[in-house]
């Protein structure tokens, strides 16, 4: 099962995006504390029609399955591709077409 | 002179009283009751509140609903010391040679209790008991028909999973969970409580005949809770449907979600059926269910226009306040919290999507 929603919708040449994550976002010390698997991601990249239009890097410092929202310029139909790496290096893409 | 002194004193008091006026922070007593969060620890173990009082009394009166089926409505309130549980209806329906009961409220002493009431009207065993969804006011009766009357109980699979340990939480083993009820209440109601597990649960909806009463459990999944059914009996028109309906009060959506009510609420119209009793509330005809609908679609619209319109989360119970339920009980208790977990829960929601409406909970590994 993917470990993202995506919804992307273009308004006034301005597409309004909202990315949801599935990760326990957990630290080595708090997987210490809760005696659990440290499991966070660490980078996120969104591409549209393959230009990089927001990238961050992450950590346990967030919430457990975090919410982004940004925007950037582009329109209906626009291919966005949303990639994350987490702290093992695995990673997983998610491509959604903006409305 | 005298008023300067006067004025003078009230400064000095105001400045030396500050500290209390302003001072907002938590003295923490107990910090081992904090999780690795620093959170407070919910499933704090509670030891049973004493009572030497005698058994608390209910005053139970039975309502025949239909010509097989009578219930206890309980009070449109909070589980508290003083409604000693009764905040939840439950059923009886009158088979050929014993009762069924639809949900055994919130203790042993009430299921007693009720039982004494019903062999008045007629003097039946109660063979089964049927759970409508895992919150304990609806099923902590479940140990006295099981003990005295040795009943069959049939349920959601989720009162097993959830509440019998022994449980591990956070690196903390618990004997089982303790429900709300049972750190509530005191003794004189709780008595005798103990939680037995479901007998037997299903996959799917389900057709049996239980001691010649035709019934269709319905499964409508996350609703209210979980893990929701409702009980149809065609051959009555009756609908039992527990809390995925409830009048004259706002509902508790702390569990549930938006969208499952909606599809239970469809499952519920889509059957034929004359008298429809809610989990909380009294009315039981045709429009019995009108309220939570109502209310669920007003949640639904209102939260959704509000995320389109940019609102925040934490601006959404002063933009979606459902003003239509103002004058019903628990508004001002329940429907903030309600209308801010709608919006949790519909911030992501897609209609053309057939995933999840609510993100998947991360597995944590013990």
């Amino acid at each position: 099962m993917a470990n993202m929603k995506i919804k992307a919708k273009e308004k006034d040449g301005v597409v309004g995006v909202k990315a949801m994550f599935t990760s326990l976002m957990a630290d080595k010390e708090e997987a210490e504390k809760k005696k659990i698997t440290a499991e966070f991601l660490t980078q996120i990249v969104a591409k549209n029609n393959g230009t990089v239009v927001f990238e961050i890097t992450t950590s346990g410092f967030m919430s457990e399955n975090p919410l982004f929202k940004f925007s950037y310029k582009g329109k209906a139909g626009d291919k966005l591709e949303i990639t994350t790496t987490d702290n093992s290096g695995k990673t997983e893409t998610e491509t959604e077409a903006v409305k | 002179m005298k008023i300067k002194l006067i004025l003078l004193f009230s400064i000095l008091a105001f400045v030396l009283s500050m500290p209390f006026i302003f001072n907002k922070s938590v003295t923490i007593t107990d910090p081992h009751k904090l999780d690795a969060d620093d959170n407070f620890i919910i499933n704090e173990w509670v030891e049973a509140r004493e009572s030497a009082a005698p058994d608390w009394n209910y005053n139970l009166k039975p309502v025949q609903v239909s010509d097989r089926v009578w219930c206890f409505f309980g009070a449109l309130e909070m589980p508290t010391k003083e409604n000693a549980g009764d905040m939840s209806n439950s059923c009886y329906i009158k088979g050929d040679d014993s009762w069924i009961a639809w949900d055994s409220g919130p203790s042993y002493k009430f299921a007693e209790q009720a039982y004494a009431a019903m062999i008045k009207i007629a003097n039946l065993p109660v063979k089964t008991v049927i759970v409508s969804h895992e919150h304990d006011d609806h099923w902590l009766g479940n140990n006295y028909y099981k003990e005295v009357h040795g009943a069959k109980i049939l349920g959601p699979k989720s009162i097993n999973v959830n509440y019998y340990g022994p449980k591990d939480v956070n690196g903390t083993k618990y004997p089982g969970m303790q429900t709300r009820m049972i750190k509530t209440l005191y003794q004189d109601a709780l008595r005798k409580t103990e939680l037995v597990p479901v007998d037997e649960s299903f996959e799917d909806t389900t057709n049996f005949t239980l001691s010649g009463v035709n019934m269709e459990y319905v499964r409508v999944g996350y609703a209210h809770s979980e893990e929701d059914w409702f009980l149809y009996l065609p051959d009555d028109k009756v609908v039992l449907v527990a809390d995925v309906v409830m009048n004259g009060r706002v509902t508790s959506n702390r569990d549930g979600i938006v969208i499952g009510q909606i599809e239970a609420l469809r499952a519920i119209k889509s059957r034929d059926w004359n008298h429809l009793v809610p989990g909380h509330g009294f009315i039981t005809d045709k429009t019995a269910a009108d309220e939570s609908v109502q209310y669920f679609d007003l949640t639904k619209t209102r939260v959704l226009q509000a995320i389109e319109d940019g609102v925040a989360a934490d601006d959404i119970t002063k933009t979606v306040t459902l003003e239509e339920f103002r004058d019903k009980d628990l508004y001002y208790l329940l429907s903030p919290g309600n209308v801010f977990r709608a919006y949790e829960e519909l911030e992501m929601y897609d209609p053309d999507s057939d995933e999840p409406v609510v993100a998947k909970k991360a597995k944590k590994e013990d």
